[in-house]
This record gives C-alpha cells, structure tokens and sequence, in this order.
C-alpha cells in the first residue's frame, strides 16, 4: 500500500465511523451544531496523529506485553493536553464539548489505530494513517452536524462569528425547519440515513461487479 | 535492562514513558494554567468587582488554600494595592431538584464581616426564573462571620428559610454555602 492509499483508507474505504462503526458516541452527541464538530474534529487529528507517531517511534522498545498500558498513557497524554489548550484558548468550545473531549482516551478510533496500525508500521506511515483516519471522522461528523444544523434551525454558525442563516436568506422563517433534527433522535436518524448510503453504493458496487 | 527479572524490566519502562510524558504534561500546564486562570477570572470578574467595588485586581488563590473544605469550588483574593483585603468564596452546594447552586461569598478581611453574597448561576428555582432576580437583597450583608461559623444547616432546615423568594431547597443551598465559607475563613491560618 503506497502512502497515497494509506491516507485515502481513512476517507473511504476504512472511514472509521461509516465502514468501522467506531466513535458513534461524540458522533452522535455533539453533532447538533458544526462548530462543535469541527473543534471535536481538531481534537481527534491532534490526538490521533501524536498517539500514532510516538507509539509507531515506542513500538521496538516497547515489550508486547506491557503496549496496552504505554498506548493508554500516550493517549491520556495527548487528550490531557487537547483538554488543557482548549480550556486555555477555545473557552466556549471547551464548555460545549465538556465530558467529550477526555473520552477521547477511550475512543476506540485511537487505541484501534494504535494497535492495528501504528505499533507494526514506520512513522511516517502512522502519522499519515491518523491524519487520513480524523480526517475521515470529521468529514463525516462534520456532514452529520451540518444537516442537523441545518434541518434543526436553519443556521449554520462557525464558532460565533461566522455564521449563514439560510432563513435570512430566504426573508422568512423556513417552516420545516425543526428542532427534531438537532435532538438525540435527530442524530440517528441522520447517521441512518448515511449508513444507509453507504450501503446503497456497497450494493451497486457488488452488482455491477458481478456483472 | 534487559537482564533484569521480567516485572521490574516491565515497570522500570513503563515508570520512564510516564515520567516522559508526565514532564510533557507538566511543560504544557505550566503555560496554560495562567491563561485557564486568567479565563476563570474574567468570567466573573464583573461580579467579583460588584461585590467588593474597592478592589483593584482579584486572584485565583485556591492553590494557595491546603485544607480546601468540600463545595468550594474556587477561593479569590481582592487585592487594594498589594494588600489583600477580600476574600471570596465561590461554592457549588445543592440545590433544588438536583441542580448545584453556585455562588460568590466575599468576607472582608478588616472586619471579619460578609460584604454580601451572589449567585452566579440561573434557573435554580422551582418557578424556572433566574435565582439572581428573587434572591432578597443583601440578606448576608454585614454580618460577621462567626455568626454562621458556628451554624449547621440543620439549625436552619426546620425554620423553612426564604432567602431566595419561593424556594426552600434553593435557599438551604445558598445558606449552606455561606455556613461552608464561614466556617473555613475563621478556622484557616491566613497570614495577612
């Protein structure tokens, strides 16, 4: 696999929450706005792509039996950090996200990475399997917020500033704009309706493949 | 290292990675730990500056307290010029239906009295309505400390106390705070 796969299998092929199922959790529950997304996002490459390149660095002085705690201390580590720059610089973000952002240690996107990928490869390969790995995450929860947002107000915001209120746009109130969408059940039904994608085309595939 | 008996090899590398990555962390929080404090003040300095008007500047001096007491969440210093003349308690005690009320006791440091108390956070009563607006005004000012020092919540609990307008439970929180606050401010060994 040359390093151009290596950073595509997290986008699509191996996206971690779409074909691995893995970090429904935050998926699901801080998916109501984009900006939250976006900044859980952040936090997952950080913590990611440092996990990856310093237990890919650890991964021969590192006994076999004892990797599973040194993988737990290296992603507490980073996720420590994520937490305290966050609290320090991005105050409101790190409010919204609370509990969210230290269950990132037990995101099983991270130790995952950890032991199928960054314990057996080079680093340079590692780091660029996290990036392409958060990337993929954030693409899709970032999808997931955006429709949410999108079909629960009608406004898009970017951390405050920056925001497109698609009800100005229109000079009225949307109607069908419902609160559903950014409720619990709204997140489901909208990581159904993409997991429901993804199995169309996994379907069209196969046919077309037998054909 | 190798040669060494298996479980010492194994917790001799464990100890170096977490001293590692302890260090990392320690380096990390020694720069953000400033602007963390500096946030937390800033999100309720106008409130810290209403209470105590005379201050100049406030400080985070929870770090500086050993025996932190249980509900107090943070403790800040009013400083005029460098002296400290305020102190203030922020506590976190239970409210009605499961909420914790939060609130800001400041004592003045010459007189030994409470210059007034505040509560910082909202919708804590049964009507839904911010606690701000139904607290009765002033109900702490100007009594010293040790008239609450000397208190338990039990003493209050049977009396049905209105501190905040309709809200018992609510109002039990508040008096817990000031009893927790008051208790620790005469027992603690200040030095100023």
């Amino acid at each position: 696999m040359n390093q151009k796969q290596n950073f595509l299998k997290g986008l699509f092929k191996e996206n971690p929450i779409l074909v691995s199922m893995l970090g429904l959790c935050p998926a699901l529950a801080i998916t109501d706005k984009f900006e939250n997304a976006l900044g859980m996002g952040l936090a997952v490459l950080f913590v990611l792509v440092m996990s990856n390149f310093l237990i890919s660095l650890l991964r021969k002085i590192i006994p076999n039996e004892i990797r599973i705690p040194v993988f737990i201390l290296v992603v507490a580590t980073f996720v420590t950090i994520v937490d305290m720059v966050m609290a320090a610089f991005l105050q409101e973000l790190h409010q919204t996200l609370g509990i969210f952002i230290p269950l990132i240690v037990v995101n099983c996107i991270i130790l995952g990475r950890a032991e199928a990928f960054a314990s057996k490869n080079d680093v340079v390969s590692s780091v660029i399997d996290g990036v392409g790995m958060a990337i993929g995450y954030t693409m899709i929860i970032g999808v997931i917020a955006f429709a949410r947002e999108l079909l629960g107000t009608g406004v898009i915001t970017v951390w405050g500033d920056l925001s497109i209120d698609f009800n100005k746009i229109v000079g009225h109130d949307i109607p069908y704009f419902t609160s559903f969408f950014t409720s619990p059940a709204g997140a489901y039904i909208v990581l159904g309706v993409l997991f429901g994608i993804v199995a169309a085309v996994k379907s069209k595939k196969k046919v077309s493949e037998a054909k | 290292m190798k040669n060494l008996p298996k479980p010492i090899h194994y917790g001799l590398l464990l100890l170096i990675v977490g001293a590692i990555l302890g260090g990392l962390l320690v380096l990390v929080n020694s720069f953000t730990s400033v602007i963390i404090a500096a946030n937390e003040i800033r999100e309720v300095e106008p409130k810290l500056q209403a209470l105590a008007p005379e201050c100049s500047r406030f400080e985070v001096a929870t770090d500086q307290i050993s025996d932190l007491p249980d509900y107090v969440s943070k403790v800040f210093f009013g400083y005029e010029e460098e002296a400290v003349t305020v102190v203030i308690y922020w506590t976190e005690t239970p409210a009605y239906g499961n909420l914790v009320m939060k609130e800001l006791i400041a004592i003045d440091v010459a007189s030994n009295k409470i210059l007034n108390v505040v509560i910082t956070s909202s919708i804590l009563t049964s009507h839904g309505k911010d606690a701000d607006f139904v607290m009765y005004d002033n109900f702490f000012q100007n009594i010293n400390v040790s008239t609450y020092a000397n208190q338990s919540l039990d003493d209050y609990s049977k009396n049905d106390p209105e501190i905040i307008s309709g809200a018992t439970v609510s109002s039990l929180g508040v008096l817990q705070g000031v009893i927790i606050a008051s208790m620790h401010y005469q027992n603690a060994d200040w030095g100023f």
